[in-house]
């Protein structure tokens, strides 16, 4: 019997499909052919490999993937929330969105959200926090998440004995959110609408300040929401 | 399993995944632009098992075509999650990268 004929066995008694079965040893006999390779020596033993291409012995399981999003006022709660479910954020997304993973074995997680402008605040908070256990979780505009095993303070206790079916929701708004956001849009209706007004009406000396105006503002509106966020954190540092 | 390999085993999906983004490819092509990249010829014992891996998981997508000539071949693909795990795992693969050079730098080593 041939490598590949004795692979069809093994990968049938391990219960793979027969098309799946089938395109398997096909795209094998083809990888073969086109280097003209010794199977046995490509491959290795064959019970082994059927072993490694049904995943039995093979590498571990990939952790169990989420991502999801929460506003700013409800992060840190649905943070530690799914925290105690033992998901762990690696990292957050240009969306904002915390891309977490949870492994075979889940522990319990803690997170906190911090007002950190710019990259040298974020560093400063780390040093900060790092002797109590905290460490970087990611960053989206001026907020950065920090996170801590709770391993790190109760031990093997930590270990999740259940594992939580994640809520189908992926984001999570909090009412003051939910109005900041309604705020905010009634406030760019409102301008963009003024705006196309004056530009339709007005001639192009009007146009061109009217243009060079909202760009000033928008430019001011950034600077003071930042400005602010910048202040905060100095005062909390002092 | 020497040190190498060792590396290699830990960065491979990556790899893959990497090889992926121009678009699709097959086996024997994946392990030959590895070879020319420079990690030696990958055999298929051990790329077939991680490119299972990647179907399994939702990262590359698979399509059997069958060949006029001699057997057919599966041709792989990156999905949207694929390219999500590629960015977010090759970015903590480069700050890995980057700390164990600092500390091997200041080790002397050049």
């Amino acid at each position: 019997m041939s490598y590949l004929d004795e692979l069809t066995t093994l990968l049938r008694a391990r219960g793979v499909p027969e098309p799946r079965l089938k395109s398997t040893i096909d795209d094998l006999a083809a990888f073969l052919a086109d280097g003209d390779l010794d199977p046995m020596e490509e491959f290795g033993p064959v019970a082994e490999f059927a072993d490694d291409l049904v995943g039995e012995e093979g590498p571990e399981a990939d952790p169990e993937g989420l991502v999801w999003g929460a506003d700013s006022f409800a992060a840190t709660a649905r943070l530690n929330e799914m925290g105690a479910q033992g998901w762990e954020v690696e990292r957050v997304d240009r969306f904002g969105r915390f891309v977490s993973h949870r492994g075979e074995d889940p522990q319990v997680w803690e997170y906190r959200q911090e007002i950190a402008p710019g990259r040298r605040e974020r560093t400063r908070l780390a040093e900060s926090l790092a002797p109590e256990g905290w460490e970087p979780a990611g960053h989206y505009f001026t907020f950065a998440y920090f996170k801590r095993s709770r391993a790190a303070l109760v031990g093997p206790a930590a270990v999740l004995d259940e594992r939580p079916e994640p809520t189908r929701k992926r984001f999570f708004w909090s009412p003051p959110g939910l109005v900041l956001i309604a705020v905010a849009l009634v406030v760019l209706v409102i301008s963009l609408f003024d705006l196309g007004g004056t530009l339709w009406e007005g001639d192009a000396a009007d146009r061109v300040a009217t243009l060079a105006g909202a760009g000033v503002g928008a430019l001011v509106g950034v600077g003071a929401v930042l400005g602010v966020f910048w202040l905060f954190a100095k005062l909390r540092n002092r | 399993m020497d040190r190498r390999s060792s590396w290699l085993k830990g960065v491979l999906d990556l790899l893959v995944l990497a090889g992926l983004t121009e678009g699709e490819s097959y086996g024997y092509a994946l392990a030959a632009s590895l070879d020319e990249a420079g990690f030696g010829r990958i055999k298929g014992g051990t790329l077939y098992p991680v490119l299972n891996r990647l179907e399994e998981a939702g990262l590359v997508a698979a399509e059997f075509r069958a060949a006029e000539k001699g057997p057919g071949r599966r041709y792989y693909h990156l999905t949207d999650q694929g390219r999500e795990v590629l960015a977010g795992q090759g970015a903590a693969w480069l700050e890995f990268d980057a700390s164990v050079r600092e500390v091997l730098k200041k080790g002397g080593v050049r």
